[in-house]
């Protein structure tokens, strides 16, 4: 019942959303174009976490402090994106061939060749791993704020960091050319 | 001090905040100076440190400008959407939902009392499975989706691997009896993995919940036609 009473009060307001989520856009957008890869995928993610906070206003309103909040949400809308789409494209689930369309669909020519590099690399990691090495080493999330986004104990993220890190090192350490060469194909 | 330990603890020798927490001060001591005169671990320091700078330097773009207004306004004028995932309505259903199996009948292994236990179905056979969902609170016309795991049926529905009803789930436990058709070949010993969800108000969650088949022995040893198994869910 507070529930939809707080609904009422707050939506006499009709800015209210955009007032309270205008200002973590920025930070949401970054976070997902790092889970997904491509800047028109990321606003797809966005535009279905904004729909869902939108059709719970209620909690929106009720959350204290929204970054780490928004954070969870768009981390949980991206896995059950990703488990959606895996049902989806059961053919498609090769990784290499998802790293190729990535970079076949990708021309960032004004993104340095580092820049590419590690968004590729981190399409190589998995999902979860993913979420770990782009809040933690990008965003500068503590392992303890993570386990509150992703809902895992630090003993886990911390071993998932260990294993993501190694494999990216190890994506890494690929000559700059070779992605190079890739994108032109 | 070796390149074993370095390597494990890398990331705690990179990270300051680790310095006497993970890692004792006089360890990282030792693994310094090992660092110092290993060539191996110099290495891979140094392309630990690379990476961690250049994790550090990567900058997403900017949301393009007029975007964010735009992805705001257009969340306002969609319809509430019908398949989402509420990941943060976590704790509106009560975590625990339990999924109770009935193995009310093993046709395949009825007259037989001798029975040889047997880890894969040589053939399918039928039985029930009865869910058990509790709920903190009535929830009128709610819609109930199951998925059914492979090699499982309902029984007289062939085609479909998933379904949904509305159903009025009461406060506290709702039973649901499935007549599933299990095909051959299945191993036993795995547990089957259904996965129920639950959409009331436009609020959804997701179970999976898993079932333990029984192997026939232990099954005759629970000296009753029926045997209840339940587990927990996820
Ligand atoms: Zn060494």
């Amino acid at each position: 019942m507070n529930q939809v009473l707080s609904f009422f009060i707050k939506s006499g307001n009709k800015h209210a959303f955009e007032a309270t989520l205008a200002p973590h856009m920025d930070a949401l957008f970054k976070v997902a174009y790092q889970y997904t890869g491509q800047k028109s995928d990321a606003e797809d993610l966005i535009q279905d976490l904004l729909i869902d906070l939108y059709a719970d206003q209620a909690k929106l309103n009720q959350v204290k402090t929204l970054k780490p909040w928004l954070m969870r949400c768009l981390y949980n809308k991206f896995i059950d994106q990703c488990r959606r789409d895996k049902k989806q494209k059961m053919n498609d689930s090769l990784e290499q061939s998802n790293i190729e369309n990535l970079t076949a669909r990708q021309h960032h020519h004004d993104e340095s060749v580092m820049h590419q590099q590690v968004l590729i690399g981190l399409q190589t990691l998995s999902h979860n791993q993913r979420a770990i090495v782009s809040l933690h080493d990008i965003e500068g999330y503590s392992l303890v704020e993570l386990s509150q986004i992703m809902d895992k104990p630090v003993g886990t993220l911390k071993s998932d960091l260990h294993r993501a890190r190694t494999k990216l090192k190890n994506y890494l350490k690929l000559q700059p050319s070779d992605v190079a060469i890739r994108q032109c194909q | 001090m070796n390149c074993e330990f370095i390597e494990q603890n890398i990331n705690e020798l990179c990270d300051q905040t680790a310095i006497g927490q993970e890692i004792s001060a006089e360890q990282q001591k030792q693994a310094l100076e090992h660092i110092e005169t290993c060539q191996h671990c110099k290495i891979a320091m140094a392309e630990h440190q690379e990476y961690l700078l250049t994790m550090r330097q990567f900058t997403a773009p900017n949301l393009e400008a007029g975007v964010s207004a735009k992805l705001l306004r257009n969340a306002k004028s969609q319809p509430a959407p019908q398949h989402h995932n509420f990941g943060f309505m976590k704790g509106f259903i009560a975590a625990s939902v339990f999924f109770v199996a009935l193995f009310s009948a093993w046709q395949f292994n009825h007259s037989d009392t001798a029975a040889i236990p047997q880890l894969v179905s040589s053939e399918g056979f039928s039985t029930e499975v009865t869910l058990v969902i509790y709920v903190p609170e009535d929830m009128p016309n709610a819609d109930l989706k199951i998925t059914l795991p492979d090699n499982v049926q309902l029984a007289g529905l062939n085609d479909l691997d998933s379904f949904s009803w509305p159903v009025d789930l009461k406060q506290g436990a709702n039973t649901l009896s499935l007549p599933i058709e299990v095909a051959a070949g299945m191993d036993l010993n795995k547990a089957l993995s259904f996965m129920a969800n639950i959409n009331y108000k436009n609020k959804q969650k997701d179970f999976e919940l898993k079932v333990n088949l029984i192997t026939p022995q232990v099954q005759t040893q629970s000296s009753v036609n029926s045997a209840t198994l339940h587990s927990t869910t996820v």
